[in-house]
């Protein structure tokens, strides 16, 4: 069970791994779009107060996917001893998205959003004033926190995709990893930002 | 009774060097051949490694056959066999 829930990459890449990845950015895509929650970077995900249009949605997706695993297939032919295949670096990096799936969920079954502009007025001078109830308070706690562990779940799934998939490991796979990784956040920023 | 699976020693258990073989022996006419042999380069790979190879033999050298037959991931099976290789040239090496 923990084999499959942080290292999967062992039983499952290529063809399988990459249908299924689709089939997960898809569904991510979508709950993203009704729960207005933007993923305006590799890495990032915000929920918002304006709608997102599906499409809007899944060109997001769809960037934040394509910059990881294109830096991290440029990564593995620096980097790599073995020849690799970017079916399967593109496959596993889809698959390890899942995360992101549960969190656009998470996110957009429990209202923050009280909180969130409160934040906003207290510390960024934006919006109304609004004053949160303790509940609201809680959950957004629960929130931040149940983010923070998905998030990690999410960057430990990345790591191992990259580090199957391209045969890296050790201190050469940890600084390649977050090379590529910030490299696709900043492109994957920027394109999103001309949406 | 059952039969104890010998296991043949490749280093020394004193001095940890490399072992050689002395004598060969043919069990059905008892003809002795004393000497001092190499053993072959594959034989100083771990028996699972050794599986390895001769399963992926069988399978016609085919990573993605191999992938099936052992129920992981293609790239999986290909860094363990860049895994072997890499032993095998650090034997050449020495």
């Amino acid at each position: 069970m923990k084999k499959w829930l942080l290292n999967p990459f062992d039983f499952i890449a290529g063809w399988t791994s990459l249908i299924a990845g689709v089939v997960i950015i898809s569904l991510t895509a979508l709950v993203c779009s009704l729960g207005s929650i933007h993923l305006d970077g590799a890495i990032d995900m915000h929920h918002g107060t304006e709608a997102v249009p599906l499409a809007t949605a899944f060109a997001e997706s769809l960037i934040d996917w394509l910059c990881i695993g294109i830096f991290f297939y440029i990564a593995g032919l620096i980097f790599s001893p073995s020849s690799i295949r970017p079916l399967d670096v593109f496959g596993t990096q889809a698959l390890a998205r899942f995360p992101v799936l549960i969190n656009a969920g998470v996110l957009s079954l429990i209202n923050a959003e009280k909180t969130e502009q409160y934040i906003e007025w207290k510390f960024m001078h934006k919006g109304e004033a609004v004053e949160p109830s303790n509940f609201e308070w809680f959950s957004w706690v629960m929130i931040a926190l149940v983010t923070i562990v998905i998030m990690i779940w999410m960057i430990v799934l990345m790591y191992r995709a990259y580090s199957v998939s391209c045969n890296i490991r050790g201190t050469k796979g940890v600084l390649s990893f977050i090379g590529a990784l910030l490299v696709a956040e900043i492109i994957s920023k920027i394109l999103i930002n001309f949406l | 009774m059952t039969a104890i699976e010998k296991k043949m020693p490749k280093d020394c258990p004193s001095c940890n060097s490399k072992m050689k073989v002395k004598k060969l022996v043919c069990t059905h006419c008892s003809t002795e051949i004393d000497g001092l042999f190499n053993f072959p380069i594959l034989s100083s790979l771990s028996n699972e490694d050794q599986l390895f190879i001769i399963d992926f033999m069988k399978v016609g050298g085919s990573l993605k056959d191999m992938a099936t037959k052992m129920k992981l991931s293609y790239p999986t099976v290909r860094n363990h066999l860049d895994e072997i290789i890499d032993r095998i040239k650090s034997f050449d090496k020495k």
